[in-house]
């Protein structure tokens, strides 16, 4: 690959911030999270549950319930430039030379997101029992939404979607479209939400935990499938998942969350050789590994903080095993630094750079990778 | 190891208050509410009538003196039911004040008491059978008495003014507050003694209704089975009957009677109680603390009534809140339809009579009963309302933890 | 789904055989007892004599003196389209009338004892009591009437509370020619209005409801009462559903704001609002000369509706409203009676139901599919929404129903409720079962609807 440009990130996220209002008061749910995707890149963001990974992507689409949520700070640059290939037919007409300005989509009104939304950016979520609205059939549905982006008449669309369902890999497709999602199972639902989300070719995918509440079989099979399309359409996807293994297989950047921020950020590979974050390594310390018997598992000590009510300084603190009642960490939130190239922490602890500047987290995994 | 890992800095649960029931919470979370606020205020007006009705509106004088010297005519001339009710209510008052004891043998005593009472004032109150209304005002007019002590609103509700010339449909004025009826009576004394027979027959005939209903929506959703199948038939039955014309056809075929009306509209109302025990108690079954309950070899009634009733009877209590505006209702359109009590006062029966002979509408004999009903009805279902709002969020809760 | 209708409709009769078997008991063990008032009326104006004879005559006709269960056996056979003749359902061929009046007439005897007519009535009775040839009656008839000893024998046989004053007027009559006229007057109101089940004789037939007191067929009076209840219901229902659809999802979408709490708290009110003061307050304000006579004060038409066009129109004397208009100009106040109490409840239900899916993950996907808020509410919360609300149309029919008996009370409309209430207040038995039978008949024919709707819209449900 040449390297003719720096190739802009497809979708940047800046200091995102979002608050919710709950009987407890507001809540901030993400606080200042910096994410970037590249191209054709997967970035799977880790964390557990309530540490904001699901609102980020949500607020991406603007698909927070807007009230009781509220955006705080922060955009969301997305920036649709065709992909440095060869590109796909319908980006021809859009001007290849000049570098098309990122938008912020948190700029965007209602009716621009509805263009954005399973055109550009499209998202699968959790629940496949719960996610298809159950009075429609399956082509009814996945219809909707080409109809709704494209310009084609109906015969075209059931077309498209007899053909975005047999990608997936459903067998006869054709009649499968006049099945409601009651009568498929659940990994069957899952497929179908996809070859929904796909059938526009969207340049993201938003994947919010999409094989959870799966089958461990067929959680191997969804994955699978989330790899070959991205590699033959070459698009992006943002996998959230509280899974370390689902991202070792998956992702190509790693971003891992707590109490609502970016702790660590980095390649794959340097993110689970190496782990920075005092928390990152606790998750590792959690995992069983094949063959190893020498030590029992460690867990990480206490909960989840209330996002009401989180520790001053750094949120981890008092569940840090390398905190030693340092002011530092009690005083302070550290900012996410960037401690070797590529690989950035947020942590008082972790030493060697003190020098690492803050700045924006950005990998450029795929390209690292090809060039 | 760090600091942190010590147990003893790790937060400490706050330190627990006395638990609280849920049936407690859910009261409570109601009673904060506005809109259960303002219909409990009426319920509490509508009940202060109904208990104090015979010192509020009487033809007897409190006290009067006359050639015999000071006596109460009032207090001579209560009937056994209104001692009982007032005694009653004093025993109440006067254990709600212990608050030390347990709420439940609190209602033994209450109850212990109830039935001595009863029995004492019915074989002990004998209140003279003939009464004559104009004795009081001839004698005042005559001068035999030298003064009287009236109550509030000086007219009993079957008062009809024989001796004076016409007192039929008079609108409201300065001496019958609202009016008198097409009988002559005082309709605002009705008004108050009509208040006892609504709260009598809301609380009575969802009261019987709900007996019915928890027991055999219990043993249905308990036992399941052909219990169950034969309990569903039953119940299908009688969600089948056109109650009204049930109602109807009773109160025309057997009399008019209170009691008789309360019982029938406990009779008919079961249905709604039964489901909801039965949906309830069917899932109860399945939980372990049941399961536990029996496998410890605890006799049926202790499992039914000790560990499965309590958690399953709070539904219950919301649709018995707009079961009770319901039956109050029923009983006013009963009356309505002339198939209610007729010397008795009810709001029902006022209201039908706002319509004389030849279509003369007399507004006061509409507007204050009718009224009255709305008010009452309404209160009833705000307060349902509230519960239901109080029980959602606290199944939640309950689910969480 | 054609087999679980019929299925269906095959469980309802058990069903209703309970309902009416309920309803039935309730007026058997009444003190009372059945159509005590027209007996009392009657009675209170009559000698004892004659109340007794009417009262003799409801017995015969309705079975009374019979136990109670064999009269429910006995209504239930009247009723059901399948079940075994009545004698007062046979019939006689003009050959056989012919005969037996040639036979009559050729008898030296029986014309001696009174006028034809009233010996082919007797001999007709009795052929259809016994169940034999017109003829072969004659025969029986003859032989009772020539042995008076026989005859007083059968007749105690057949009624056994006879009185001894009665059977004391034949046998004190003087001449035997007396004793036997006698005896064939006591013959003739003995024998009729007797009914008897013909078991042997098993028949498909339309169902009879019976005969009112008051003489009616108790089938014609429903066929009048029945269409206008349910022309009051049909033209509310619809209404009801959507002011209640309408202001749900109003109230859902702009949740917490003042239109929420405020319709929140109407309905409430509206509900709990009695229709009978709801019913005296219109017709007393806005139906009487008193006030505003704006609404006619009772019916459903205009005496001289029949007489009038379909269309409202403008003839040589001005306006004409025609019939549809003279209607609707009647219904008014009572649909309006029916309509404000029914929507509150509809209305909460789908508020709570639009809010519920306006939540779920579904329309997460929908919204994420870059559909617009109005698509989504309209096309995909709605639907979904909607479900509820036909659950609860199953109980809602029985409760218009409930309100209709006030409203056409109120409003003398001339529908089933009016009817019921009528047949309580005359303790006429026959009415009263054949309104409950049609009353529970429409509700548990609206619970079949309902499931039937059901599985239309939940593609989920089905009864395969």
């Amino acid at each position: 690959m040449t390297q003719h440009d720096k190739p802009q990130p497809l979708l940047r996220v800046e200091n995102l911030a979002v608050s919710f209002d709950g009987p407890a008061g507001r809540v901030r749910a993400v606080n200042g999270v910096n994410l970037s995707i590249y191209p054709g890149q997967t970035l799977g963001v880790v964390g557990e549950s309530g540490c904001g990974k699901s609102v980020s992507a949500l607020s991406t689409l603007q698909l927070v319930p807007t009230p009781p949520g509220r955006f705080e700070s922060g955009s969301i640059w997305w920036n649709p430039t065709p992909s440095s290939e060869t590109g796909s037919s319908s980006e021809t007409g859009s001007d290849p030379v000049s570098l098309s300005q990122p938008v912020d989509l948190l700029k965007y009104s209602e009716k621009q997101m509805q263009k954005i939304r399973g055109n550009d950016i499209a998202m699968i979520f959790q629940e496949p029992m719960t996610s298809l609205n159950p009075v429609y059939t399956v082509g009814e549905q996945i219809l909707e939404a080409i109809l709704l982006h494209q310009k084609v008449s109906r015969s075209e669309a059931v077309d498209i979607a007899v053909q975005a369902l047999a990608d997936v890999g459903i067998a006869d497709a054709a009649s499968r479209l006049r099945v409601y999602p009651h009568q498929m199972s659940g990994g069957m639902r899952q497929r179908v939400m996809i070859a929904m989300a796909l059938a526009c070719q969207p340049k993201l995918l938003l994947a919010d935990e999409p094989t959870t509440a799966l089958d461990v079989t067929i959680q191997a099979q969804i994955l699978e499938l989330l790899r070959k399309l991205q590699a033959e359409r070459g698009m992006s996807i943002m996998l959230i998942t509280h899974d370390l293994g689902v991202v070792a297989e998956n992702a190509d950047v790693v971003a891992v969350m707590y109490a609502g921020r970016v702790v660590e950020y980095g390649s794959v590979h340097d993110v689970f050789e190496n782990p920075l974050h005092p928390y990152t390594q606790g998750l590792f310390d959690s995992m069983p590994i094949l063959g190893s018997s020498k030590h029992r598992l460690r867990t990480i000590e206490g909960n989840v903080p209330n996002p009401a009510d989180l520790p001053s300084g750094c949120p981890f603190h008092p569940r840090c095993r390398s905190f030693q009642g340092d002011e530092h960490c009690t005083a302070n939130d550290p900012p996410l630094r960037e401690i070797t190239p590529g690989h950035w922490a947020s942590c008082w602890h972790v030493d060697g750079h003190e020098q690492g500047k803050a700045t924006r987290p950005d990998v450029d995994v795929v390209t690292q990778i090809h060039a | 190891m760090t600091a942190v890992n010590d147990p003893q800095s790790l937060p400490q649960p706050l330190p627990a208050k006395r638990p609280r029931s849920f049936l407690a919470g859910v009261l409570l979370d109601m009673t904060g509410r506005w809109g259960a606020r303002i219909g409990l205020a009426w319920i509490g007006l509508v009940a202060f009538m109904a208990i104090f009705g015979p010192l509020l509106a009487s033809s007897h004088p409190i006290l009067w003196k006359t050639a015999d010297g000071v006596s109460s005519p009032m207090l001579k001339h209560l009937t056994a039911a209104d001692v009982i009710i007032l005694a009653m209510t004093l025993v109440a008052a006067i254990l709600l004040c212990f608050k030390r004891t347990h709420f439940g043998k609190r209602v033994l005593i209450f109850l212990g008491i109830g039935v001595v009472v009863s029995i004492m004032t019915l074989i002990l109150i004998k209140p003279p059978q003939a009464i004559v209304y104009s004795q009081y005002r001839e004698a005042l007019a005559a001068d035999e008495a030298q003064w009287a002590v009236m109550t509030i609103v000086p007219y009993s509700p079957t008062d009809r003014f024989r001796e004076l010339e016409e007192t039929r449909f008079l609108s409201p004025s300065g001496k019958h507050w609202m009016g008198t009826t097409g009988d002559g009576e005082d309709l605002c004394s009705r008004m108050i003694h009509a208040c006892r027979i609504a709260l009598a027959v809301g609380f009575l005939s969802t009261g019987i209704a709900i007996c019915i209903g928890v027991i055999i929506g219990g043993l249905m959703g308990y036992f399941s089975g052909w219990v169950d199948l034969l309990g569903m038939r039953l119940v299908e039955v009688f969600s089948a009957i056109p109650t009204i014309f049930l109602l109807i056809t009773f109160v025309a075929f057997y009399g008019r009677n209170l009691y008789l009306m309360m019982i029938i509209l406990g009779l008919t109302g079961w249905v709604g109680y039964a489901v909801f025990t039965r949906a309830e108690f069917l899932k109860l079954r399945e939980q372990d603390f049941v399961q536990a309950a029996i496998a410890c070899g605890l006799p049926l009634r202790s499992v039914l009534f000790k560990h499965m009733l309590p958690n399953g009877v709070t539904p219950v209590l919301v649709s018995a809140s707009f079961g009770v505006a319901g039956a109050i209702l029923t009983e006013s359109t009963l009356s309505f339809l002339g198939l209610g009590l007729v010397e008795e006062p009810s709001w029902g029966q006022m209201l039908n009579q706002a319509r004389g002979q030849g279509g003369v509408f007399t507004w006061w004999m509409a507007i204050y009963p009718g009224f009255a009903i709305f008010f009452t009805v309404f209160a009833y279902n705000l307060v349902g309302e509230a519960l239901r709002d109080a029980i959602d969020p606290q199944l939640k809760k309950a689910a969480q933890l | 789904m054609l087999t679980y209708i019929i299925r269906r409709l095959l469980l309802m009769i058990p069903t209703l055989i309970g309902v009416t078997a309920v309803v039935f008991f309730v007026m058997a063990f009444a003190p009372g007892g059945f159509g005590g008032n027209v007996l009392n009326e009657q009675g209170a104006q009559t000698e004892g004599d004659e109340a007794r004879r009417i009262r003799e005559y409801f017995e015969r006709r309705y079975g009374l003196d019979q136990p109670a269960i064999v009269q429910y056996g006995r209504w239930v056979n009247q009723v059901s389209p399948v079940g075994f003749l009545n004698t007062s359902q046979l019939t006689f061929t003009d050959e056989q009338m012919q005969a037996m009046s040639d036979v009559i007439a050729a008898d030296d005897l029986l014309p001696k004892l009174g006028t034809p007519r009233a010996l082919d009535d007797l001999v007709l009775n009795m052929a259809k009591y016994k169940d034999i040839e017109p003829t072969d009656a004659v025969s029986v008839v003859r032989e009772l009437l020539v042995d008076v000893d026989a005859g007083l024998a059968w007749i105690k046989q057949l009624s056994p509370n006879i009185l001894e004053r009665d059977l004391n007027r034949v046998t004190k009559a003087e001449t035997k020619l007396n004793q036997q006229r006698e005896l064939r007057s006591l013959l003739q109101s003995q024998l009729a209005g007797r009914q008897r089940i013909l078991f042997s004789r098993p028949a498909i037939k339309w169902p009879d409801l019976g005969q009112s007191l008051r003489g009616r067929k108790v089938t014609q009076m429903l066929a009048q009462a029945v269409p206008v209840t349910v022309l009051l219901n049909v033209i509310t229902i619809p209404i009801i559903y959507c002011i209640a659809i309408l202001t749900g999802i109003y109230a859902a979408r702009h949740r917490g704001k003042w239109f929420d709490i405020a319709s929140g708290f109407t309905m409430i009110a509206l509900w709990s609002f009695p229709v009978i003061l709801a019913g005296v307050l219109l017709i007393s304000y806005l139906a009487n000369k008193q006030y505003l006579w704006w609404f006619p004060t009772a019916g459903l038409h205009s005496l001289e509706a029949d007489s009038m066009r379909f269309l409202p129109a403008f003839t040589g004397n001005g306006f004409e409203r025609g019939y549809l208009l003279d209607t609707i100009w009647h219904l008014v106040l009572p649909v309006f009676c029916l309509t404000y109490g029914g929507f509150a409840v509809l209305s909460k239900l789908m508020r709570g139901s639009v809010l519920d899916n306006i939540r779920s993950d579904y329309v997460r996907t929908v919204r994420a599919k870059g559909v617009s808020e109005h698509d989504v509410l309209f096309r995909h919360v709605f639907r979904n929404s909607l479900l509820p609300l036909i659950t609860v149309a199953a109980s809602i029919i029985p409760a218009l129903f409930v309100g209709s008996v006030i409203v056409e009370n109120i409003f003398s409309i001339p529908g089933m409720g009016k009817l019921g209430v009528e047949a309580a207040f005359m303790k006429d038995r026959e009415l009263l079962m054949g309104t409950t039978l049609i009353g529970g008949l429409i509700g548990l024919a609206s619970e079949i609807m309902r499931d039937v709707l059901y599985a239309m819209a939940d593609p989920r449900v089905s009864y395969e």
